[in-house]
């Protein structure tokens, strides 16, 4: 009898745990073929003397296309341990460099971080990985 | 000599009348069957003279009156299943197997709170997951729901198991109940004058 029990509970578990929960996100790239991840911005930098956040044009290939940008997200925190807040938009996947020095001298943002992103029609925008956070250099 | 013949023929009558059944006796003797052996073995009712009928009959009349009180006494097999199905342990808990039901019980409340819990989770972190635009949160959330919605699945056959095993061990225990609840009758009422009267019992010693 106790073996009975054993063998249905192990035959239940196996069912239940064979089960998962459906990818069903349109953006999800890991289902859905047409979409695809956007590139990651892997090497920035922002300076104090010119206060200028510039980073490298991200791009990958996918199949018989590169994939770029089709712009960037730019976050800003107070210090290393704060949360990033989004202040600025780049559209383009050309438009690697943004001011900051406003955002340094009017909120106090030291801290900054780049993610790119792609537009999916109609309104649909894929963000992409975080870039490593960067702080001034001279 | 004719009647000497005659004479002679009588008294061979005489004797073979006498001496016949004699004779068969002695018979009958060499070829005696004991008493024991015609008696059937095992012996179907348990008694071989009066004495052991009368202390049959007693018996007999004891397990009747104890086999009335078994009757309205002994737990449907039935009545604790369904008790176990709709909460297990019920059934244990009637059948006086506080421990083991309150075990069961207690399992069975746990399980479904953490299942509860864990659903809610998963519930959470998948409505997060299907709005996110952001690839690393579709793929943190959908790891976090998955992660959740397996822990309540497991505890979710947890639960099934708990709860199956509940309602099978329910016939065991009314099984047990009921041959304790005759043991126990069969010593309670041994020797004891039973009255039984309209809506009451009683017993004198």
């Amino acid at each position: 009898m106790k073996k009975l029990y054993i063998a249905i509970f192990v035959i239940l578990l196996i069912i239940v745990l064979s089960c998962s929960l459906d990818r069903t996100n349109p953006l999800d790239p890991e289902v859905n073929p047409s979409i695809y991840s956007p590139p990651r911005v892997d090497s920035l930098w922002v300076y104090f003397n010119n206060f200028k956040l510039t980073w490298v044009k991200p791009y990958y290939q996918a199949q018989d296309t590169t994939i770029y940008a089709d712009g960037y997200f730019i976050w800003g925190a107070r210090s290393w341990n704060t949360k990033f807040d989004l202040i600025g938009n780049n559209v383009g996947a050309d438009n690697t460099i943004i001011d900051v020095e406003e955002f340094y001298i009017e909120r106090n943002y030291l801290v900054f971080r780049v993610s790119s992103y792609l537009v999916y029609p109609p309104n649909d925008t894929l963000e992409g990985y975080n870039s490593k956070a960067v702080t001034f250099q001279n | 000599m004719i009647k000497v013949v005659k004479k002679g023929l009588y008294f061979l009558l005489s004797f073979c009348l006498i001496a016949a059944p004699v004779l068969a006796d002695e018979k009958a003797a060499e070829n005696q069957i004991s008493e024991p052996s015609i008696l059937p073995i095992p012996n179907k009712y348990d008694w071989n003279n009066v004495e052991e009928w009368k202390e049959a009959r007693k018996k007999l009349e004891h397990k009747l009156r104890v086999l009335s009180i078994y009757e309205e006494e002994k737990q449907s097999k039935t009545v604790n299943f369904l008790k176990s199905l709709i909460v297990p342990g019920w059934g244990h808990i009637s059948a006086d197997e506080h421990t083991r039901g309150e075990i069961l019980v207690g399992l069975e409340i746990f399980t479904v709170a953490s299942a509860i819990y864990f659903y809610d989770k998963s519930s959470d972190y998948y409505s997060r997951y299907k709005n996110a635009n952001n690839v690393q949160d579709i793929s943190q959330y959908y790891t976090d729901a998955n992660t959740a919605y397996q822990n309540y699945q497991a505890l979710l056959a947890v639960m099934i198991f708990i709860w199956g095993y509940g309602v099978l061990d329910s016939f065991r225990a009314t099984s047990d109940y009921n041959d304790a609840l005759w043991n126990d009758l069969s010593l309670e009422y041994k020797g004891a004058t039973l009255e039984v009267k309209p809506f009451k019992l009683n017993i004198r010693f």
